[in-house]
């Protein structure tokens, strides 16, 4: 399955949903990170160029039919003198919380997990769940790191993953914030008098990929077909038709270490911590996810979900009948919420089920997209990677 | 039934207030939260006869005008009834009053439903699903009342890990909130002109009188329930442009003849077809009586026209006024004040006793009140203070002063001299940190007020906080920052302040020393930029010696500058911060002038 790379050459403009017009003032403001859908449909526009290079409308129904897609995940780039490598960054975790200590080169972190309501307390559940409350195994005396890194670097990311220990730790060492907002003034110029419009003055906020010390970032979206009339190169993506660099690499997304499995097999427990947004039907709660998968069936014990994000975007293909009778395509699409990335969900698993069948279930899940209908999955909403849980509440000590 | 403690806190908070466009959505936006926060408590009290409220101090509640939002979202009580029971009567009670206030402000305002009730449906659901109730309760044993406290915020934090928030069952494919961009708007778009509509102008009247909504402005149901909710008391909160235009207005009001002058620009502006209804606020002026104050820039008289001959001829008739009164146009800035306590939690967690978490609130109490008179003193607006929270939009001339009034009401109010004094752990008395953001009265309020935010937090950063910061961001250039110590900036600021008002420091100063600093910094090479600390210090001074103040004809005596001489260090860094200083002084100094009407 071929790996995208796509290295934003200008700062690249994904925005919200809030509308951008022609109007005094106007601004159009960026995300922080782009949506899977955005990215997406760069790769379907990518799959549907004719031999003239020019996107065939015609193929609008077949890319969406047929092109899926993961990620997008940020990478850190390296040119060596032989190749260029690649090395991957995954959002921070939910479950990780970064304090702050003296030397702010530094940060403890200590870990959320699912715990047993202390002795005589209540509180206003879930309405229809039994879900276990997510905190800490200890109060704690020391502030939140104001700006933690927003992306982990593998290594760390992986070890948390496996063996997430507490403590304090160097913040380069645990990752970095990603790419950074870029704001711009646009003038509209009178070519004639060389001069600027009155009114015609609006903003743009993109996302910079090359960071200081000409760190170089960028997006890997691993997809599932080749595209016959692109072999990469520069190419407009998101707002403003910014141009980005495509290229292909042979690496693939990491791949599930077998001491993580192991784990997760003896445990008959883990958690499932999504790498980009997940859309769910009911909300912040997965169904296709604990659906049965190689025969395995998930329980959903606690969920660590941050507010909603709110995806929504522009639907070219649709057809719109306007008040003057007018036939015309484009509309918005509607809004979906989307737990956010990082967001970790703490299952449980059968116990009397083999192991080669939670072997297959891993499978099923590492690094998929785990959205509730078939279109997020497709579009890339709801990457997962698994971590190891040891499946019993803690108990919460408050000293 | 044995005592309980028991917590509820009310959100969205950050994210509910900043979504705001206007100072309406902003101030009904803190109000609301308030609002339903007030309402919690006496739900509260209303259950249970025998709770006593820790947070807020009863007397916020019961006392103090309910036009004022300085509840806090956070409330604690101790309870003698089962918390379960009484988790779920508050949180009815809250969603009731929040249901009342939506169908007020959508039925006894201006909109019309009647042929959008699919739009009053999503409204109302959007509505419905946007308030975040989390509560807890926790066994309260006697003397264990610290306790019982961390274990409750333990309890509410964790459950809080798990955001249950359900998919958007109104989601259509139209536009979105311009406020927001996270729910539908509920105007239909028919509702909205074309730009070549040949009755645009009065679509746009139409879509403003029914909607207050602006031709490109999209609105939700929460944005509508901002612009439309009808809050007890119906008190009046100034725009951006009139708090803009307030050092004017200070001088305007004692000024001979202002008024016939001003009238006679009224009666222009009518006469060219200016639609004057939607520009009259609920206070009196001498001179400009009831109206905005934003008819004193000529960037808002584009508003009343969509034409551009009438345009300008408006700007004439604002310039013929502004010639009359013999003054300058108002400098079109502004500031934003949030202001926060410095470690108040760990003051908090150092009271044992529930007796004293009371008192601490008592006094917090009485600070919100203060500031409220405080900021109306300095010719503000308070958008919100509670807790150890302040929030306010203040014109130039004043915000200085106020801030540091601020500052001094809070360490007075928090440890009033003579009293039980409150103090963290290390012995650390609480202070309070403030960001001021200056902006222009155009720039969208949501980002003015994230600038703000983002000055608190630079306050905040500062090694033992007690800290002030002023970002400055003009429309042209960079952002201009400034953070120090309290004692330290504001007084300096001050100083600089007085010198431009003596004419003792040219306009070009600061600017040239800011050059000098950006040319001297150029390239990665710290050792050579740190050596070029002294010629940088030396070339500082002489600019400073060079220049000549009383327009141009007398040298600055050495005293005068000496303050400023002396704090120059050898670094580019002490240069660009001084000139940095000066640049916000300046601006100030400028306010301070028109308003006394001495430039």
């Amino acid at each position: 399955m071929p790996t995208w790379i796509i290295e934003p050459r200008d700062p690249l403009i994904v925005r919200d949903g809030r509308p951008f017009g022609p109007d005094p003032g106007a601004r159009a403001r960026s995300l922080s990170f782009p949506f899977p859908s955005t990215i997406t449909g760069g790769v379907r526009n990518r799959a549907g160029l004719g031999a003239n290079g020019m996107f065939d409308h015609g193929q609008i129904d077949r890319v969406k039919r047929d092109v899926s897609a993961r990620g997008p995940l940020l990478v850190e780039l390296v040119d060596d003198a032989k190749q260029m490598r690649l090395s991957w960054l995954a959002p921070a975790p939910a479950d990780a919380l970064l304090l702050s200590v003296d030397d702010k080169t530094r940060a403890k972190i200590l870990q959320l997990v699912p715990i047993a309501s202390p002795q005589g307390a209540t509180y206003g559940q879930v309405a229809g769940t039994t879900l276990a409350l997510i905190g800490l195994r200890a109060h704690f005396a020391e502030k939140l790191l104001p700006a933690p890194p927003r992306f982990w670097h593998w290594d760390a990311f992986a070890n948390w993953l496996l063996t997430p220990q507490e403590g304090e730790r160097m913040l380069a060492e645990v990752g970095l914030a990603g790419p950074t907002a870029e704001i711009r003034m646009h003038v509209g110029i009178d070519p004639e008098a060389q001069t600027s419009f009155e009114g015609l003055l609006f903003q743009t906020a993109g996302l910079e990929f090359t960071g200081p010390k000409r760190r170089r970032l960028a997006l890997a979206v691993a997809t599932d077909t080749t595209f016959q009339h692109f072999a990469g190169g520069l190419a407009p993506l998101g707002g403003e038709r910014r141009l980005v660099a495509w290229r292909q690499i042979d690496t693939g997304l990491p791949a599930c270490p077998a001491e993580l499995r192991k784990r997760i097999v003896e445990r008959r427990a883990c958690r499932v911590v999504l790498l980009t947004p997940g859309y769910f039907t009911a909300g912040f709660r997965p169904t296709w996810l604990l659906e049965p998968h190689a025969g395995v069936a998930a329980t959903l014990q606690a969920a660590l979900v941050g507010r909603p994000q709110v995806v929504s975007g522009w639907d070219l293909a649709a057809e719109r009948i306007t008040a003057s009778g007018r036939r015309e395509f484009g509309a918005p699409k509607p809004i979906r919420r989307l737990a956010p990335s990082g967001s970790v969900f703490f299952l449980s698993l059968p116990k009397d089920v083999d192991t080669e069948a939670i072997d297959k279930w891993i499978d099923c899940l590492w690094m998929q997209n785990v959205s509730d209908d078939d279109a997020s999955r497709s579009e890339g909403f709801g990457l997962a990677a698994l971590g190891v849980w040891s499946g019993e509440l803690e108990p919460m000590e408050v000293n | 039934m044995a005592e309980s403690l028991f917590l509820v806190t009310i959100g969205p908070v950050q994210e509910f207030i900043v979504a705001a466009r206007r100072t309406r959505d902003l101030w009904f936006g803190s109000w609301l939260l308030s609002e339903l926060s007030r309402e919690a408590s006496q739900a509260i009290t209303a259950a249970d006869a025998g709770a006593r409220l820790i947070f807020p101090a009863p007397e916020t509640i019961t006392n103090q005008s309910p036009e004022l939002a300085n509840v806090a979202n956070k409330i604690l009580a101790a309870v003698n009834i089962d918390p379960q029971l009484l988790g779920q009567q508050v949180e009815a009670a809250v969603r009731a009053h929040l249901a009342q206030l939506m169908v007020d402000a959508f039925d006894k305002g201006r909109i019309d439903w009647s042929d959008n009730a699919a739009g009053r449906v999503v409204a109302e659901q959007q509505v419905a699903e946007l308030l975040e109730i989390y509560w807890a309760g926790v066994p309260l044993p006697p003397g264990q009342y610290a306790y019982a406290r961390r274990q409750i915020e333990a309890v509410i934090a964790a459950r809080k890990s798990t955001r249950d928030f359900g998919a958007a069952q109104w989601a259509a494919a139209v536009p979105k909130s311009s406020i927001d961009g996270q729910r539908d708007s509920v105007i239909p778009e028919s509702r909205y002109p074309s730009r070549n509509d040949p009755e645009r102008s009065l679509r746009i009247d139409k879509l403003y009188q029914q909607y207050r909504a602006g031709p490109a402005e999209r609105l939700s149901g929460v944005d509508l329930l901002k612009r439309h909710g009808q809050p007890r008391g119906q008190p009046f909160f100034p725009s951006t442009a009139d708090i803009a235009a307030r050092p004017l207005l200070r001088r305007l009001a004692s000024q001979p003849g202002a008024k016939h002058a001003w009238d006679d620009y009224i009666r222009e502006l009518e006469r060219i077809g200016a639609d004057l209804r939607d520009e009259v606020v609920q206070r009196s002026h001498p001179v400009i009586e009831r109206y905005d104050g934003g008819l004193l820039f000529e960037s808002r008289l584009g508003e009343l026209f969509d034409d551009a001959p009438r345009q300008r001829q408006a700007a004439q008739a604002l310039a013929a006024f502004l010639r009359a009164v013999d003054s300058p146009a108002p400098q079109p800035y502004y500031a934003i004040l949030q202001a926060d306590g410095d470690r108040m939690g760990a003051t908090l967690d150092a009271q044992v006793a529930q007796a004293d978490h009371e008192l601490l609130s008592e006094r917090l109490s009485t600070f919100a009140a203060q500031a409220l008179q405080i900021v109306s003193g300095h010719d503000g607006a308070l958008v919100y203070a509670g807790g150890d929270d302040v929030l306010a939009l203040l014109p130039l001339d004043t915000a200085l002063d106020c801030a540091r009034k601020l500052h001094a009401a809070f360490a007075e109010a928090v440890n009033p001299t003579g009293k039980q004094a409150f103090v963290d752990r290390d012995r650390r008395s609480p202070t309070l940190s403030a960001g001021i953001a200056i902006c222009h009265q155009i720039e969208p309020l949501n980002d003015a007020l994230r600038l703000a935010r983002d000055a608190e937090h630079k306050a905040k950063d500062v090694d033992g906080k007690d800290a002030l910061a002023i970002v400055l961001s003009k429309r042209s250039g960079a952002d201009v920052l400034v953070v120090d110590k309290w004692g330290q900036l504001d007084e300096r600021l001050a100083e600089y302040t007085a010198c431009h008002l003596a004419d003792e420091l040219p306009d070009g100063a600061a600017f040239q020393l800011r050059d000098l600093a950006q040319r001297l910094a150029v390239g990665s090479d710290a050792a050579r930029i740190a050596a070029l600390g002294s010629a940088a210090q030396a070339e500082a001074i002489r600019i400073l010696g060079r220049k000549q103040r009383q327009r141009g004809t007398e040298k600055i005596k050495d005293p005068q500058r000496d303050g400023l001489v002396k704090r120059l260090e050898p670094s580019i860094a002490s240069i660009r911060g001084a000139a940095d200083e000066l640049i916000v002084a300046r601006l100030l100094a400028e306010a301070t002038r028109l308003a006394a009407g001495k430039e």
